[in-house]
């Protein structure tokens, strides 16, 4: 660094004094830090303006002596003596004149606009609409000392005692931050889980639905066809044998009962979800082994039944049905589809119950 | 686990004690979440209590937002623990103002309970006190019935101090519509308060 007090005296001080301000240019900023590295007496300036502004920034504040607030009574005098229009009997209407103390003008005032002075958060055009408000209709003053002196008490509110302290047990943190399977669980259980809800309720739905699809129409047709008789689990045997050995099969396996309910592997139920009809077989004793001739009466066959025709007609599958040795076609049950639906019901009904379980246990365990 | 220290090293202290703590608490270290609950449970309460009008609803919301935090430790991104717990606590006051209103309670109850009074000084005129306590009376009934938003965002502009930029930010509305509860609701509390301004021109 050069002396250069010689010369300090052609050097710019505002220069140097800039310095301190944020928004000094680039170029004014080198030119002053120039300055400073190149003339002490400049630097002891900068240091000693630098330590000015650090101890202004420290200065104590001066508590307020006293309320500074403008009463009604101020609002009154003030607008009294700043306003000295002429009350004529028309009065000029002109972008000053039109703020009133009346308070029909008051009305027609925006106050929203006096409401949003009290936060110094308008533009300069708004300010400056609203300081003519406020300047020109006593009301207009009167709201605006109003508004600042409820944010002032609101600010001022005190605030109740905390009624007990909220620090977290080692319990509360073992439940708000499950470990372990827990940590899987507690997952379905958060509000942040949109989706095991609808999920479970969905699953659980189609494997009710698909339950009752399978089940209730055979069990309505058994139980309108055979007179309350139900089908006994033995029969489930004669149902893996052809139609022929079925109706042979049929007076160990039926007591009264449909032959078809044997069809079933179940014996609970039977493939009519898609026939359309029960047929009853027209009797034959000699089809019907064990010369039982008014079982057989008594027997329906229910089974598929193409095209509506009750002639041996195999509904695709060409499984079960099979003619009666008298001509006549006794048809039954597919078997194969039945296992299927209700398998996948079953399983849906299961997922879905069991998306129900841990949520409940999320719930339980977590904090969900 | 995302090191905070390591994306964020703020100048501020008290905002580097925060992370410390935070960071521990993620961590698994329950004393050191403990910590940030003593440090700012009193804060908290005074924003909350204001926003919630019963005294006993705003505790439970206060205890319902730490717990929420402990929750969400890991949900934290970095920037101050204590704007991110005044959020916290924004949003429970806000499900619980929610949930107030299918359940209506009496509001500010602490305030007809003679055994509380705002805290006085030993040199406090009896007269300026009893003044003091009434115009918080009124000012509390008045402010328990704006509406929730306007409420909220009053408590947070006037008293806490965020920004409307901040505010819009929390509450998750546009900063035309803060500005607009903010000047509405001290419309409505001027409004409401017409007959006893009296107390409040000094």
């Amino acid at each position: 660094m050069v002396d250069g007090s010689d010369r300090h005296e052609h050097h710019d001080p505002l220069l140097i004094a800039a310095l301190l301000d944020v928004d000094t240019s680039p170029s004014e900023r080198a030119a002053a830090e120039m300055l400073i590295q190149s003339c002490t007496d400049c630097a002891a300036l900068h240091a000693d303006l630098v330590a000015l502004s650090s101890a202004t920034h420290a200065l104590p504040a001066v508590p307020r002596p006293r309320d500074f607030r403008l009463t009604a009574a101020d609002a009154a005098r003030l607008d009294a003596t700043t306003v000295g229009e002429p009350s004529a009997p028309t009065p000029r209407l002109t972008r000053e004149m039109t703020a009133t103390n009346t308070a029909s003008a008051h009305a027609t005032h925006d106050t929203m606009l006096v409401a949003s002075l009290a936060d110094h958060s308008l533009a300069a055009s708004e300010r400056a609409a609203a300081e003519t408000l406020i300047g020109t209709c006593g009301l207009c003053a009167a709201l605006h000392l109003d508004l600042v002196a409820l944010t002032a008490a609101t600010r001022a509110m005190p605030t109740p005692p905390r009624p007990r302290s909220y620090t977290l047990t080692p319990d509360d943190a073992i439940r708000l931050r499950p470990a372990g399977w827990r940590r899987w669980v507690a997952a379905f259980g958060t509000s942040r889980d949109a989706l095991s809800r609808p999920l479970a309720v969905g699953l659980t739905s189609l494997g009710l639905a698909g339950l009752l699809v399978a089940t209730v129409p055979s069990a309505l047709f058994q139980g309108g066809a055979t007179a309350g008789a139900p089908a006994r689990p033995g029969a489930a045997a004669a149902a893996s044998q052809p139609a022929r050995d079925v109706t042979v099969a049929a007076p160990e396996a039926v007591s009264g009962a449909p032959v078809v309910g044997a069809a079933a592997p179940s014996g609970a139920y039977v493939d009519n979800a898609a026939s359309p009809a029960a047929v009853p077989v027209a009797t034959d004793p000699n089809a019907l082994a064990g010369g039982q001739p008014d079982r057989a009466s008594l027997a329906p066959v229910q089974g598929v039944i193409g095209g509506g025709s009750s002639k041996g007609s195999d509904a695709g599958s060409g499984k079960t049905n099979d003619v009666a040795p008298g001509g006549e076609l006794a048809l039954l049950s597919s078997t194969s589809s039945i296992p299927t639906l209700v398998l996948v019901s079953s399983a849906l009904l299961i997922v879905g119950l069991g998306l129900f379980l841990i949520r409940w246990a999320a719930r339980r365990f977590g904090d969900g | 686990m995302e090191d905070l220290r390591s994306t964020t090293v703020p100048d501020d202290p008290v905002q580097r004690r925060d992370l410390i703590l935070l960071e521990r608490a993620r961590d698994g270290d329950l004393d050191a979440f403990n910590d940030l609950v003593v440090l700012y449970q009193d804060q908290l309460f005074a924003l909350v209590v204001r926003m919630v009008p019963d005294r006993d609803q705003a505790s439970d919301c206060v205890q319902e937002a730490f717990f929420s935090a402990y929750r969400n430790l890991t949900s934290f991104r970095g920037g101050s623990v204590k704007s991110w717990l005044n959020r916290i606590c924004v949003n429970a006051a806000m499900d619980t103002q929610r949930a107030r209103k299918r359940r209506p309670v009496q509001p500010y109850p602490e305030l007809d309970d003679e055994s509380w009074q705002p805290p006085a000084g030993i040199e406090a005129d009896p007269e300026r006190t009893a003044l003091d306590s009434e115009r918080t009376r009124a000012l509390a009934n008045a402010l328990a019935r704006i509406t929730d938003d306007q409420r909220a965002a009053i408590v947070l502009y006037d008293v806490e101090g965020y920004d409307y930029a901040e505010i819009a930010d929390m509450t998750g509305v546009s900063l035309g519509t803060v500005k607009s509860r903010i000047h509405r609701g001290r419309l409505a509390l001027r409004s409401l308060l017409e007959d006893r301004m009296e107390l409040f021109r000094g």
